[in-house]
């Protein structure tokens, strides 16, 4: 029932495991390493830089497997969702001939192969970048060379153990989503007390905007995340490049928070426009205009966006004041907001935005009745 | 009034060409209720879609007072359909999330509308007008769809099989509602059905089989007590 060709299409989750591994073993293994070190014998110096950085790798192991990692779970679960939705009556007429929720669940099992792949790759990059990581990290540390050693608990950890968990995961998730009568998945009729209710506008628009916000309320989420990570991670390399932070470092928090917003909002506005279809092909048959259409759809997510990227700034700031405090007794380190930073972070962000919302826009212009419903 | 002329449409399936409408030509007066009545796949609703500018025809013309709809933009055919012609639906096609209210707002809304209550009580959803379409019944529905598209006051009101879905005395019900809204406001009613007996409440019978038109005869209409189901 699920192909290889259905996985791809969930490739936002593997993209944000890639990430979350990446950032995650590439510290980790750093900050084992280190521990493999003696501090008694350094001087004061070398032992406060040598806590520092054991510091800095658990926050960002934090970081990681706290905040993306749990995006990732959410991911997951809005994949399955998705997949369950778009396959409803599939599904349901399975359940009507006789197979049990289980028998049917147990095929999501496939979903954690995008854990699994996303996981790899993000791995393989983490060991592609060791040596330049090791050598910025080592630069001027005033202890010695802290030196790689493979250990096969990094990969068993940030590889094998989230795959598992992810299939277990989204067998459970699709158990959960499954429990509905086999008529109410082939006619796709909403769960009891499960219709998501109107939120009332000034007009029409403004009810069906606001109605639509609210009606996919993981959405919200997703568009947060992504705005976050251009008003937080995008920004904080910028405010952190008045560290004297290497170039490697500027690039890798650049294009890992570049990325992942892109790919979230692209996952977050595609299933919107699937989710919407219907809608937006009857205003668009009553005569209401493609641009009308655009704005009832995605218009609700630009305050979202608004508030993601003002918690992001904020966010950026608490996390280098934390980096300040870690290395007071190594560096002084004074903070200075970086107006061209906020500037340009919030430019790709709004560049971002638009360029996906016109995607979309171009799509919506092909969408009929017919195809639609 | 609606010209169409030599109107032909085909669909491709992989290789295959299905032709559709094969060179139709018709004249709809303003304010008739024509029905489009003939067997399934005879291309009655496909030609419904493409008169009312909802598809786009592959040759021929359809022209509303002399205007040809098929020469038209994108935005054009948008303002088009916004201006003159309303849908009602076999499968009601309402929004789930949005009230019965808010689903008629919805065709108000394009003409500055505000009040659409009298429109909810004038097909008989008094009271009802804060209820999901889940919380309805499929005539109640129905109601609900019609008054969407009425609010909108079109010139030309399409309607695809509106009773196809519902029972005996529902259907009815719906029936004698739009017709008498029809007559009321003198709209141009085009409604699709396969039920001979729904094609006596029409002023014009055209029958249609295989992508053609084999008959189109004026009718003197019966009423909805009238007719048998």
């Amino acid at each position: 029932m699920i192909t290889i060709k259905d996985l791809r299409k969930a490739f936002g989750l593997s993209f944000v495991v890639l990430c979350a591994v990446y950032l995650g073993a590439l510290f980790e293994s750093f900050r084992l390493d280190q521990l493999e070190l003696d501090p008694s014998a350094f001087d004061e110096l070398a032992k406060a830089l040598y806590e520092a950085q054991l510091a800095q790798a658990k926050m960002m192991n934090i970081i990681a497997l706290g905040v993306i990692g749990a995006f990732a779970v959410v991911t997951l679960v809005f994949s399955v969702s998705k997949y369950v939705d778009d396959n409803r009556a599939n599904m349901g007429i399975l359940k009507a001939i006789g197979y049990t929720d289980f028998q049917i669940s147990v095929k999501f099992v496939l979903f954690g192969l995008n854990a699994l792949v996303g996981g790899l790759v993000g791995y393989l990059a983490c060991l592609a970048t060791v040596p330049a990581f090791y050598a910025e990290m080592n630069e001027g540390s005033g202890y010695p060379a802290v030196t790689f050693s493979f250990r096969l608990s990094v990969p068993l950890f940030y590889v094998v153990v989230p795959a598992v968990a992810f299939s277990l995961l989204g067998v459970l998730f699709a158990y959960r989503k499954l429990k509905r009568s086999p008529l109410d998945l082939i006619r796709g009729t909403e769960r009891q007390g499960k219709t998501k209710k109107m939120k009332e506008g000034k007009t029409f628009l403004s009810t069906l905007r606001k109605t639509v916000l609210f009606r996919h309320g993981s959405l919200i989420l997703f568009v947060g995340f992504a705005a976050l990570c251009f008003g937080g991670t995008v920004q904080m390399s910028f405010s952190m490049d008045g560290f004297g932070v290497s170039p490697m470092f500027f690039w890798m928090m650049f294009l890992i928070a570049i990325l992942l917003g892109v790919s979230v909002l692209y996952l977050a506005f595609s299933f919107l426009f699937q989710a919407n279809k219907e809608y937006v092909s009857l205003l668009k048959a009553f005569g209401y205009s493609d641009a009308e259409c655009v704005k009832a759809l995605f218009g609700g997510y630009v305050s979202v966006s608004v508030i993601g990227f003002a918690v992001g700034t904020v966010y950026q700031i608490g996390i280098i004041y934390l980096i300040i405090e870690l290395f007071k007794d190594v560096a002084e380190l004074t903070y200075t907001f970086s107006v061209n930073g906020f500037f340009i972070a919030l430019g790709l962000f709004v560049f971002t935005f638009a360029v996906i919302a016109l995607y979309f826009f171009k799509k919506l212009k092909l969408l009929t009745l017919k195809k639609a419903w | 009034m609606i010209t169409v002329n030599l109107v032909e449409k085909s669909y491709r399936n992989g290789d295959v060409e299905h032709k559709v409408l094969k060179g139709i030509s018709l004249t709809i007066e303003t304010g008739e209720f024509v029905v489009l009545l003939g067997p399934s796949g005879s291309g009655k609703s496909t030609f419904l879609n493409c008169i009312s500018g909802l598809e786009r025809i592959d040759r021929g013309s359809v022209c509303y007072d002399g205007t040809d709809i098929t020469r038209m933009k994108e935005r054009e055919l948008t303002a088009f359909r916004r201006k003159k012609t309303a849908f009602v639906f076999q499968a009601y096609y309402l929004m789930p999330s949005l009230t019965a209210e808010m689903n008629v707002r919805m065709g108000a809304n394009l003409v500055g509308k505000k009040d659409v209550v009298p429109l909810l009580e004038a097909v008989g959803l008094k009271g009802k007008e804060k209820k999901y379409p889940s919380q309805l019944s499929g005539g109640e529905q129905q109601r609900v769809s019609i008054a969407r598209a009425i609010a909108k006051e079109p010139e030309v009101l399409f309607a695809d099989e509106p009773t196809g879905a519902l029972d005996e005395e529902t259907g009815r019900n719906m029936l004698r509602y739009l017709i008498a809204l029809q007559r009321e406001r003198k709209i141009t009613l085009v409604m699709v059905t396969h039920n001979e007996n729904i094609a006596c409440l029409a002023d014009r019978i055209v029958r249609m089989n295989s992508g053609r038109i084999i008959s189109d005869e004026k009718n003197s209409p019966k009423t909805v007590d009238e007719i048998g189901w």
